[in-house]
C-alpha cells in the first residue's frame, strides 16, 4: 500500500493549486475522477493532446450509457448542462467538471473578487477568524500573479462592450472592466461559443499553471480515478479508497487527506467517510447562483463578435437609492448556445428565424442573481447524489427573493439596451411583472444555477460549520477541506478567485503546520 | 415504437423527468399530465398516429422553410434525430420509459383538438390553425379544458428539441475523432447555425492570424480597482 504525506482528492481550482504549493514540501498523490490530458503547458498555442481532447469532448452531456451527446466525442465532463439520472432534484445542474484541472479548465475565464461586504458577512456568518477582505488580500494577488490576470486592451474590447459600457454609465450605473485568467487569448470562440474547453492552453487553469508545477516537484497525480471515501479511524483520517480501471485502491495519508471535490463533490465523499454522522452540517447550506441570458438586437453596426466571446465589462443592478443589489450582469456579444436555448424559449416560427438572421446585430448579457433566499442541501453519496439547488423552497415554491432580484435585473439592463437603440430585447423589460416571473422560472432552468459554495462551510463553532478557519475538520483530524465548500456565506461573484485565495491560505497551514516546513520567499509565477 | 402499455406510469415518468430539468409541472403549471390520462383515458390515443410525424408537423411550424431552410428541408431523417437522440438520449439519458411518455404527450397534442372542441386533429389542422394551437399551448389556454398539463410537455419537448436539432449541424453534427482541427463538412443545407452567421471552428490559416493579432496587444496587469465595492 502507497503512502504519502498528503493525499488530495480533486485536482481543481482547490486541489490544483493547493498541489502545486505544497508539493515541494512533502510527497503529495493526487487523485481526479477526470481524465488528465498530458502535454508541457503552451499559452496560445497548446498541446497536441490537449486540442484534440478539446474537440472531443461531448458537450454538455454525461450520462450513463455514454453515448448521449449532440457533439459526441471521445471524452466527456458534465459542464454545462448535466443530465444525471441520479440526481432528481437537478435540471441544468452545473456539478462537477470532471477533468483535471476541473472548474477552472472549463470556466469563462471571468476573474472577479469578493466584494467587501462578503468578507464581513463570512465572520458574522460562522464567527470564522483570518478570512477578512486584508488577510485574504495577499493570497488573492498570488493568484492573479500565478494565473496571469488582466484586462483586455480597449483595442480588444467588443464594440457592442463599449458601447454598453458607455451607455450604462450614461444612466449612472457603475460598470468595470473584467479581468481574465486568460494569456494569449486568440479569442477562438472555441472555449464558450462552442462549448468546450480552451484548446490553445490560454485559460490558464491549474492543469496549465499548478499541477504541471506539483508534478515538477514529484507529487504523483492519479485520474479517472472515482474517490470512494476517506479512511478514517479513531476520529483521524488515515487514507483514501478510490476507484481506478475498476480496481478499489487504498491509500496511506501520513499527514492529511485534503478533499476538493467541489461543493458538490465534497460534502458527498464526506458522506461516503459518514462524516455527516458525526457533523449534521455536511451537504448543508448549499448556496449557488442563478444565472439567466439576456439578448438584445441593435441593427446598424455588426459587432465584432465574429470569433471571440468576451467579457469586458460587468455592473452590478443598482437600487433606487444606489446601492448594488444581489445581481451581476456580464456584458457579452457572442454566445451561440443561447439562440436555441436560452434566449427564445417561447419563440417560434417567423420571429424566431427573423432573429436568427439578426444574430450578428446581436448584444447579451449573462446575470447572476448572487445571494438566494433560500438555500439548497447536498444529499446521498457519491454513487447516488441527490442535490436540492437554492431555487426552490422545501415546498416546491420558487424563491421570491430571486424573481424580485432578476426581475429588477431585467428591467435595468432592457433599459440600457433600449438606450442603445434595440428592436428587440429578450426577455422585454417592459412586461407585467408576473409574465416577466413566469418567463424567468422557464429561462432558469435552461441557462443553469452556478457558483456552488458552502456546502462544508468553514466556521468557528461546529454546530454551525464543517471545518475550522484553517479549513481543518472540526471532527476528525487530518482532514481538510479545499474548495468552494468551505465558502461561509455567499460571495458576490464566480468562485474562482475565491477557491484559489482560500487554497493559497490553506497551502501556508499545510506547509507551516501539516509538514512542519518553512514557507518560501515568494517564488516567481508558474513557468508557462 | 410507441406503445400504449405502462402509459401512465410512462407519463408520469416524463413529468418527473422534465420536471428535474424545468420545474415546470412542480411549480408553474402544476402536476398533472398523468391526471389527464385519468380523465380522458382512451379516447387520447384513439387513432394512434405516428408521434414521430406529430414531431415533425411541430418542427416544421417552429423552424418553418421560408429564405432560408427550415425543419421539412431536412426531412427525412431529422424528426428521428431530434426525438431519438436529442429528446431519449440527450435530455433523458436513454430513459426509455420516459421517452414512452413524450411519444404519448405527443399523440394526446394531436388528439386534444376535438375532444376539447377547439377543433380538428392537430395534423389533419391547416398549417394557419396548427401555429396558433402550438402557441395557444405554450400559453397555457388549455387549462380549463383539463389537457394543458399533458399536451404542453410535447409542445415544450417539440420546442427546445427542434431548436437544439436544428443547431446542432445534422446531420453532420459529429467530431471527428482525433482530429485537431474540427473544421466539419460543408453542409448540404444551411442549419441554424449558417443562417445566424456563425463561422465555425477556426482552421489552421485563421489561427496564424488571430495570433499576429492578438499576441501583441498588451495586456493590462491585475483586476479594476476602481470598484468601490470590492
Amino acid at each position: 500500500m502507497a503512502d504519502y504525506d498528503v493525499i488530495i482528492c480533486g485536482a481543481g481550482s482547490g486541489g490544483g493549486f493547493l498541489a502545486g504549493e505544497i508539493a515541494p514540501f512533502g510527497s503529495v498523490l493526487i487523485l481526479d475522477a477526470g481524465p488528465h490530458v498530458k502535454g508541457a503547458p503552451n499559452p496560445g498555442f497548446g498541446s497536441p493532446d490537449r486540442r484534440k481532447f478539446a474537440t472531443q469532448i461531448n458537450m454538455g452531456t454525461y450520462g450513463p450509457d455514454g453515448v448521449n451527446a449532440i457533439n459526441r466525442g471521445g471524452a466527456f465532463f458534465a459542464y454545462p448542462l448535466y443530465t444525471d439520472d441520479s440526481n432528481p432534484a437537478s435540471f441544468a445542474v452545473l456539478r462537477e467538471a470532471r477533468v483535471v484541472g476541473g472548474g477552472s479548465f472549463v470556466n469563462v475565464g471571468a476573474w472577479l473578487r469578493p466584494l467587501a461586504v462578503d468578507f464581513v458577512d463570512f465572520a458574522k456568518e460562522t464567527g470564522v477568524v483570518g478570512w477578512t477582505k486584508q488577510d485574504l488580500e495577499p493570497h488573492f494577488q498570488k493568484a492573479e500573479r500565478i494565473l496571469f490576470v488582466h484586462r483586455d486592451h480597449r483595442d480588444q474590447w467588443q464594440r457592442a462592450s463599449v458601447l454598453y459600457e458607455k451607455t450604462a454609465l450614461a444612466l449612472g450605473i457603475p460598470v468595470f472592466e473584467t479581468a481574465s485568467n486568460r494569456h494569449r487569448c486568440i479569442f477562438c470562440g472555441h472555449r464558450v461559443d462552442a462549448g468546450m474547453p480552451c484548446k490553445y492552453d490560454a485559460l490558464m487553469s491549474t492543469a496549465i499553471t499548478q499541477i504541471p508545477k506539483a508534478l515538477d516537484n514529484g507529487a504523483q497525480l492519479v485520474d479517472n480515478a472515482t474517490v470512494v471515501r476517506v479512511e478514517i479511524s479513531n476520529n483521524k483520517a488515515t487514507g483514501v479508497t478510490y476507484i481506478k480501471d475498476g480496481q478499489t485502491v487504498t491509500a496511506n495519508a501520513r499527514k492529511l487527506v485534503v478533499v476538493s471535490a467541489g461543493a458538490i463533490g465534497t460534502p458527498l465523499v464526506l458522506r461516503n467517510s459518514g462524516v455527516h454522522l458525526i457533523n449534521n452540517n455536511v451537504g448543508k447550506f448549499l448556496r449557488a447562483h442563478p444565472g439567466i441570458t439576456m439578448d438584445a438586437f441593435i441593427p446598424g453596426v455588426q459587432w465584432n463578435s465574429d470569433r471571440g466571446y468576451q467579457w469586458n465589462c460587468h455592473h452590478y443592478v443598482m437600487d433606487d437609492a444606489g446601492k448594488p443589489m444581489d445581481a451581476l450582469v456580464h456584458a457579452s456579444t457572442a454566445f451561440p448556445v443561447t439562440p436555441w436555448l436560452a434566449a427564445n424559449v417561447g419563440t417560434f416560427g417567423k420571429p424566431y428565424k427573423d432573429l436568427m438572421r439578426l444574430y450578428p446585430f446581436r448584444i447579451g448579457v449573462f446575470v447572476f442573481h448572487l445571494k438566494p433566499g433560500f438555500t439548497g442541501k447536498v444529499m446521498g453519496s457519491v454513487e447516488a447524489p441527490f442535490v436540492r439547488y437554492p431555487i426552490l423552497g422545501p415546498n416546491g415554491d420558487v424563491d421570491p427573493k430571486m424573481l424580485r432580484d432578476l426581475t429588477a435585473s431585467i428591467r435595468q439592463v432592457g433599459r440600457i439596451f433600449q438606450e442603445m437603440g434595440a428592436i428587440a430585447v429578450l426577455p422585454g423589460p417592459n412586461v407585467a411583472d408576473q409574465l416577466l416571473i413566469n418567463d424567468l422560472a422557464l429561462r432558469l432552468p435552461i441557462a443553469g444555477v452556478f457558483h456552488d459554495q458552502g456546502t462544508c462551510r468553514a466556521g468557528a463553532d461546529r454546530k454551525t460549520s464543517v471545518v475550522d478557519s484553517n479549513c481543518m475538520s472540526h471532527d476528525i483530524a487530518n482532514l481538510m477541506c479545499c474548495d468552494a465548500s468551505v465558502i461561509p456565506k455567499d460571495i458576490s461573484c464566480n468562485s474562482n478567485s475565491m477557491v484559489m485565495a482560500v487554497a493559497s491560505k490553506c497551502s501556508n497551514f499545510v506547509i507551516t503546520q501539516i509538514l512542519g516546513r518553512q514557507l518560501k520567499e515568494e517564488e516567481e509565477p508558474a513557468n508557462v | 415504437m410507441f406503445e400504449k402499455r405502462n402509459l401512465r406510469q410512462a407519463v408520469e415518468q416524463l413529468e418527473k423527468r422534465l420536471s428535474r430539468r424545468t420545474f415546470l409541472t412542480t411549480t408553474i403549471i402544476g402536476t398533472g399530465a398523468a391526471a389527464v390520462l385519468d380523465r380522458f383515458g382512451e379516447r387520447l390515443f384513439a387513432a394512434t398516429p405516428d408521434p414521430f410525424a406529430v414531431y415533425s408537423a411541430i418542427g416544421n411550424i417552429i423552424i418553418p422553410v421560408d429564405q432560408d431552410p427550415g425543419w421539412k428541408t431536412f426531412e427525412p431523417g431529422i424528426s428521428q434525430f431530434g426525438l431519438g437522440v436529442f429528446v431519449k438520449q440527450h435530455l433523458f439519458t436513454g430513459d426509455e420509459l420516459a421517452f414512452q411518455g413524450t411519444l404519448g404527450a405527443l399523440i394526446a397534442m394531436n388528439e386534444a383538438p376535438p375532444l376539447v372542441n377547439y377543433g380538428p386533429r392537430f395534423l389533419e389542422m391547416v398549417e394557419a390553425l396548427q401555429v396558433q394551437y402550438f402557441g395557444d399551448i405554450l400559453s397555457g389556454q388549455f387549462e380549463k379544458d383539463g389537457v394543458q398539463d399533458l399536451i404542453q410537455l410535447a409542445a415544450f419537448l417539440g420546442l427546445f428539441s427542434a431548436k437544439a436539432t436544428f443547431f446542432s449541424n445534422f446531420p453532420n453534427h459529429l467530431a471527428t475523432p482525433g482530429a485537431e482541427f474540427q473544421v466539419p463538412r460543408p453542409s448540404a443545407v444551411k442549419t441554424g447555425w449558417d443562417i445566424m452567421g456563425f463561422k465555425g471552428p477556426v482552421g489552421p490559416d485563421e489561427e496564424k492570424a488571430l495570433r499576429a493579432r492578438y499576441f501583441e496587444s498588451p495586456e493590462i496587469p491585475g483586476i479594476d480597482t476602481r470598484n468601490p465595492f470590492l
